[in-house]
């Protein structure tokens, strides 16, 4: 059988054409198989997605292991926000399951370390302050479904997610608003010990203010507000090879209820603050080692290339040139493949703050008044807020709407 | 040549498009997965219960009484830093004890049965159904309660968490009867790629 090299180039391309054939890409810019956006699209349907979380869950379900945490934490959120509550705890709960599985060794996370992958193509586990957040809202459900010991238990996660790199570990574990929950929920556990551990640990931390609105034995109802938006990865560096994270101020910075002619203030959890204060990554120096041989062969490209050059010009044969030409095109080569860009994937619809204030209320209910306070101390917003009678829960958490404006 | 140049295309471009991969296996539920946290699992908590109740049928207690004392499981108390199912975990313990202390105690399973069986009289005493036995509910000579509590750390390499699982055994007058305790420690390393 004769094969016509026209014919095998066809067939060459055809494979080429099949493997990178147009359609959707997940978060990390892969291509995502048709029989998973068959099967995505048919798990959306048959669990009843509310429109205005399609995109996000279909997200969760198409684009496999590598970006479902993402996709899961922001989903999650996003359901709770609108009132789906057991969508979130399903999403969240998956988020954690694949979260805690360590990935030392493990081929897709070696595989990272290469030249020519991108970190963004690791499955998404978050940075600390994601999975710090992921822990504390997770919290919130658990102690809205009085399920107090997996409350306190994902509080006290919260902390242990909040890693920090050897250069910075004063900002380990220092989440303000998981401490306060913490003693809330072990307070409903009767466990007051533990209580005034989270107390004791919490009063050292950089957030912490005299005053705060703190729970006690009494306390059976905690407000949850949440303003701005929160930290934007961004990548620095040569090549974008630094995660630096950028701010967007938030015009309400915390929280305060009236009381007795008295303003509480809300314990605030700046999650810019946590996502800035976790010290080095060690990826980071992978990267670097990326950027450095990405620039060291661009530099060597362009090297090759004008010796190439020049070579044409004083040499009659052209070997040199042609040799140097070559060498110019194999370093081009692996200076486009290698890969240091920081992954830039983020739990985009994080708050810039979070805001709790724990108040006793009587069985009857309770009418209060709620201010959203700026940067300046000025009153941002203020709002009327009912707290109707209840009777059946020990720890009501009311969930106030995102404040909007920010 | 061209064949062979034309076969390795060919053979390149399946090994490229189409990996094949198992979407479902069946693996052991007591084994541990092959990517792990350091949590506390189902299988850590049915191996306490094991040996807990291997350790209650030997208290004077129990492996005295004349007949077989009925014991009520109180659900799992998590004080740990684990989030974990309490009704898996409480299924768990309390098929532990079943299966290694049949014969030797009773347990009682109020959260079970007794509102099909409260209905179930309701109905018998207005008329509405006829045999049966008269409901008379056992009351329990024992009560078994199981508390995970724990510490967890993380650092710059990885993380360890320390699981103890304390179970008691008290009886009717709110008295001791015996306690154990179980310690499960794990430590694990995470990829450089997280940290």
């Amino acid at each position: 059988m004769k094969i016509s090299k026209k014919a095998l180039g066809g067939i060459s391309l055809l494979f080429l054409w099949s493997c990178a054939a147009d359609g959707p890409r997940s978060s990390s810019g892969t291509q995502i198989k048709p029989e998973m956006v068959q099967s995505a699209n048919a798990m959306v349907a048959r669990k009843q997605i509310p429109p205005e979380l399609r995109s996000e869950f279909f997200a969760l379900y198409s684009e496999g292991r590598q970006n479902s945490v993402l996709h899961a934490m922001r989903g999650g959120l996003a359901a709770v926000r609108l009132g789906y509550r057991d969508l979130g705890k399903e999403a969240w709960d998956q988020a954690i399951h694949e979260v805690e599985a360590l990935q030392y060794g493990q081929a897709q996370a070696e595989r990272t370390k290469s030249k020519f992958v991108g970190e963004k193509e690791k499955w998404f586990k978050g940075e600390p302050y994601e999975r710090s957040s992921l822990y504390f809202y997770r919290g919130l459900l658990y102690l809205q479904d009085q399920d107090f010991g997996n409350a306190a238990a994902c509080f006290k996660r919260a902390e242990v997610m909040d890693i920090t790199a050897d250069d910075a570990p004063g900002f380990a574990g220092d989440w303000t608003v998981a401490e306060a929950a913490l003693a809330l929920a072990s307070y409903a556990q009767n466990d007051p010990g533990t209580a005034d551990q989270a107390f004791g640990r919490l009063k050292k931390f950089f957030q912490y203010r005299e005053g705060m609105s703190l729970p006690n034995p009494k306390t059976n109802v905690v407000l949850v507000f949440e303003s701005g938006q929160g930290p934007i990865k961004w990548g620095d560096g040569r090549f974008g090879e630094q995660l630096r994270f950028k701010e967007i101020p938030a015009s309400i910075e915390k929280i305060q209820v009236k009381k007795e002619d008295q303003s509480i203030p809300s314990t605030s959890e700046n999650i810019y603050y946590q996502a800035t204060t976790r010290g080095g990554r060690q990826i980071d120096a992978i990267l670097d080692d990326k950027a450095s041989f990405k620039e060291d062969t661009q530099n060597a490209t362009l090297g090759l290339a004008g010796g190439a050059v020049v070579a044409s010009q004083t040499e009659k044969s052209g070997i040199a040139a042609g040799v140097l030409g070559l060498a110019a095109i194999g370093t081009g080569i692996f200076s486009a493949v290698t890969h240091p860009e920081a992954d830039l994937r983020s739990w985009d619809n994080l708050p810039h703050s979070i805001h709790l204030i724990f108040l006793t209320v009587p069985p009857e209910g309770m009418e209060l008044e709620w201010q959203g306070v700026g940067s300046n101390g000025s009153i941002q917003k203020r709002e009327t807020l009912k707290i109707p009678p209840f009777k059946e829960e020990k720890i009501k958490v009311i969930w106030v709407k995102r404040i909007s404006g920010d | 040549m061209r064949k062979t140049l034309f076969l390795i295309v060919i053979v390149g471009g399946l090994i490229g498009c189409a990996k094949e991969e198992k979407s479902v296996d069946y693996v052991d539920p007591n084994a541990q997965g092959a990517v792990a946290g350091t949590g506390v699992e189902s299988q850590d908590i049915s191996a306490a219960a094991q040996k807990a109740v291997q350790s209650i049928l030997m208290t004077p207690a129990i492996a005295g009484a004349s007949q077989p004392p009925i014991v009520m499981i109180t659900p799992v108390v998590n004080k740990s830093a684990s989030p974990i199912d309490v009704s898996l975990y409480t299924t768990k313990v309390r098929g532990a004890l079943m299966q290694y202390g049949t014969g030797k105690v009773r347990f009682l399973a109020r959260d079970v049965s007794s509102k099909t069986n409260e209905r179930e009289q309701e109905l018998r005493e207005s008329g509405a159904v006829h045999g049966g036995q008269e409901r008379k509910a056992a009351s329990y000579n024992y009560i078994l309660t199981a508390e995970l509590q724990g510490i967890s750390a993380s650092n710059s390499k990885g993380q360890s968490d320390y699981f103890l699982v304390s179970f008691k055994l008290v009886d009717s007058q709110d008295l001791l009867v015996w306690e154990n305790q179980y310690e499960i420690k794990k430590e694990g390393r995470e990829s450089a790629v997280y940290r």
